[in-house]
């Protein structure tokens, strides 16, 4: 039986961090490729719609779904910034996978009414998600950007653990490990034009990371 | 320090203010919330402003030095490695 995954990519016009996210995204599809027994699919940008991610999650069954998008304490958005799961709607349709959203505030009420209706695993933020960067405007420029890296690789490394076959609470603890290494460097830094500002914005990152319901649950 | 809810004093803003003043005027700040970016000196204007944007990242950095002064900065940094 093979592992799927589906992933949103809204990377809507004039909004950096859906873009950020997009590009950062290869390292996905890059894990993916190492994978023999994985399919990933991708919404991108109109795709990333309610009626598209319905059909496909019913028809493909992913066990694995990667929000990449903007979200509140009850939703989280596709393109356009419109509604892809909201709270008291279509949250079932995630019943037995393993989530990870990079979408603001949703691991605060979304997150664990999902988990209460059967939602294996729900790694995400309770807060919103800081990004500092560069304003880079290609795929490659924004994958080279060190300030965007800080805070991307280490949201990013719970996807690729969980790929690799890592357990829910294995991929998190990668997580913590590598937003706790980077505040670290950040704080010892000699580059204060850089680092006096991130550090906070890591530290609210990393302390309002959740990993919701099953930690031995794996994908 | 502001509790999270409490709004920050002059004299607070200001220290964040000069803190922000010294970074790279090439950064960009994001909040998911917005759907907006803010270059550095979008962002001064913010704080200077007292927008709900200023306030929020007023907000993060007390949180930072809150965490650094009653340790559970140093706390949480061991507990993740």
């Amino acid at each position: 039986m093979s592992r799927i995954i589906l992933i949103t990519n809204p990377a809507n016009d004039n909004d950096q961090p859906t873009k950020y996210l997009d590009s950062w995204s290869e390292l996905v599809t890059e894990a993916v490729k190492k994978q023999k027994d994985t399919v990933i699919f991708e919404l991108k940008k109109e795709q990333a719609n309610k009626k598209e991610l319905t059909q496909l999650i019913q028809k493909e069954k992913p066990q694995l779904i990667i929000f990449n998008g903007h979200g509140d304490d009850r939703s989280i958005t596709g393109f356009d910034h419109k509604v892809l799961i909201r709270c008291d709607d279509n949250e079932h349709l995630l019943k037995e996978k393993i989530i990870h959203s990079m979408s603001c505030d949703s691991g605060k009420e979304l997150g664990p009414k999902c988990i209460k209706l059967g939602t294996l695993s729900y790694i995400g933020y309770s807060e919103e998600f800081k990004l500092t960067h560069l304003n880079r405007q290609t795929n490659q420029e924004r994958l080279d950007d060190e300030v965007a890296g800080f805070f991307l690789r280490p949201a990013f490394e719970a996807i690729l653990a969980l790929i690799e076959g890592a357990t829910t609470g294995e991929a998190c603890r990668r997580s913590r490990k590598m937003y706790a290494e980077n505040l670290s460097t950040l704080m010892t830094s000699r580059l204060t034009e850089y680092n006096t500002n991130m550090a906070s914005r890591l530290y609210h990152n990393l302390k309002y990371q959740i990993c919701l319901g099953d930690s031995k649950a794996s994908f | 320090m502001p509790s999270i809810n409490k709004q920050p004093s002059q004299e607070e803003r200001d220290l964040i203010l000069a803190r922000l003043e010294v970074l790279s005027p090439e950064l960009h700040f994001a909040s998911g919330g917005n759907f907006q970016d803010f270059s550095r000196d979008d962002m001064i204007k913010q704080i200077k402003n007292n927008t709900k944007v200023g306030k929020e990242f007023v907000r993060t950095e007390f949180e930072f030095l809150r965490a650094i002064k009653d340790g559970s900065l140093a706390k949480m940094l061991v507990a993740s490695n």
